[in-house]
């Protein structure tokens, strides 16, 4: 892994190969770690929506064999994700533009680039309870 | 997303807007108004249903519940306030389609512990969105059901796995279900909704269009097709894929 993702050392890291049938396993991990933010339940359900965008733009552009790495941690009552992939790609591709519209929407601005041909990416979700039901 | 396209559909999107508001617009018009701007914005739905597809739930039931929240979303929008609707449409609709989940019930059977908590969490998590007017946090259903955090996180866990076939391979040389949801089945979604579509099939070809017609409209079979167009069923089955291709550039550019 030539790429140092940021994050503090409590981070949660994952990691696992590049194939969406591992989706499943990463949206429950960030889950668990949102959880630790006091997020609401909808917020944490943003957060398994956003993990599976975001997973969803890497896989689509991994290498053959590439793993995604994941650095989930808390800030206070913020949940961070950091992601990567290693990528064939030259330059950080143009995500399919309904998955960014979707991430985007729940999370804000996101981060994105490519260092070292890995595609690297970073968002965060910040406690709201001024959200209605 | 800035590409011209995009930039386009925003115009024409606000544009729609305006003249929903507008004062001195008579309600067919209104109702015509919201009725293409629902239409716009159905391949969001779909995709953010999508995203649902492995909860055991009929993908068209989630797409139904989220183009509720669409049209809610498109009515409720204020576009004086200055953001942007699909911000405002994306959590309108995932809420509409969680709360499809929440009201329907698993199809498989959970252990009577497991059901006993799972609806002492769920009491929980609706009084405390009544009282608290925003959806509640694990902590708070936690002490007012008065279990541990982490079963209502189990509890969670467990409305997202409620399909009673398993996605991942039983034996090693199972082809994986997740890989067997085909992309045909999207496309098919996407083709029932007949009036986006039909305005897309303008992109077709005649004989592509005539093709797709009789497959997706019609329910024709390839060797059916084959027969009527005169050319092979394998030649049939290249034109489909080819213009199903083309017809999901369209839907996503």
């Amino acid at each position: 892994m030539s790429v140092v993702l940021p994050g503090p050392s409590t981070a949660i890291e994952v990691a696992f190969p590049a194939d969406t049938a591992n989706m499943a396993i990463a949206r429950s991990v960030a889950a668990a770690v949102a959880t630790r933010a006091d997020l609401t339940v909808d917020q944490i359900e943003d957060v398994r929506l956003a993990i599976d965008e975001a997973t969803a733009y890497l896989i689509a552009h991994a290498s053959p064999d590439a793993r995604v790495l994941g650095r989930l941690w808390t800030d206070g009552h913020t949940f961070h994700a950091s992601l990567s992939c290693a990528t064939e790609s030259t330059s950080a591709p143009e995500p399919e533009p309904f998955s960014w519209t979707v991430l985007t929407a729940l999370v804000g601005d996101i981060d994105r680039e490519l260092v070292d041909g890995e595609l690297v990416m970073h968002w965060a979700l910040a406690r709201d309870h001024s959200v209605p039901a | 997303m800035t590409s011209p396209t995009s930039q386009a559909r925003q115009l024409a999107e606000a544009d729609l807007f305006e003249r929903l508001h507008n004062p001195e617009a008579t309600d067919p018009e209104r109702s015509l108004i919201r009725d293409e701007l629902v239409e716009m914005h159905l391949p969001l739905v779909r995709h953010i249903a999508r995203r649902y597809a492995d909860r055991g739930e009929p993908m068209e039931d989630v797409v139904q519940a989220g183009s509720v929240g669409l049209i809610h979303a498109v009515d409720r929008f204020d576009p004086s306030k200055g953001a942007a609707f699909t911000s405002y449409a994306v959590p309108t609709i995932t809420g509409a389609i969680r709360r499809h989940f929440r009201d329907t019930t698993w199809a498989l059977k959970v252990p009577r512990r497991a059901q006993e908590l799972r609806g002492r969490i769920d009491q929980a998590h609706d009084a405390l969105a009544q009282e608290l007017g925003r959806s509640p946090t694990v902590a708070e259903i936690a002490e007012r059901a008065q279990v541990d955090p982490q079963d209502v996180l189990d509890s969670l866990e467990m409305s997202h796995a409620r399909s009673t076939k398993p996605l991942e391979p039983q034996a090693p040389d199972e082809v994986p279900l997740a890989e067997r949801i085909g992309d045909l089945d999207e496309h098919l979604a996407n083709i029932e909704d007949r009036e986006a579509t039909r305005a897309l099939l303008a992109v077709l070809p005649e004989r592509e269009r005539e093709i797709v017609t009789l497959r997706f409209f019609d329910g024709l079979s390839q060797s059916q097709i084959a027969e009527h167009v005169g050319v092979s069923q394998m030649h049939v089955s290249r034109l489909l894929q080819r213009s199903l291709q083309r017809l999901r550039g369209e839907l996503s550019a």
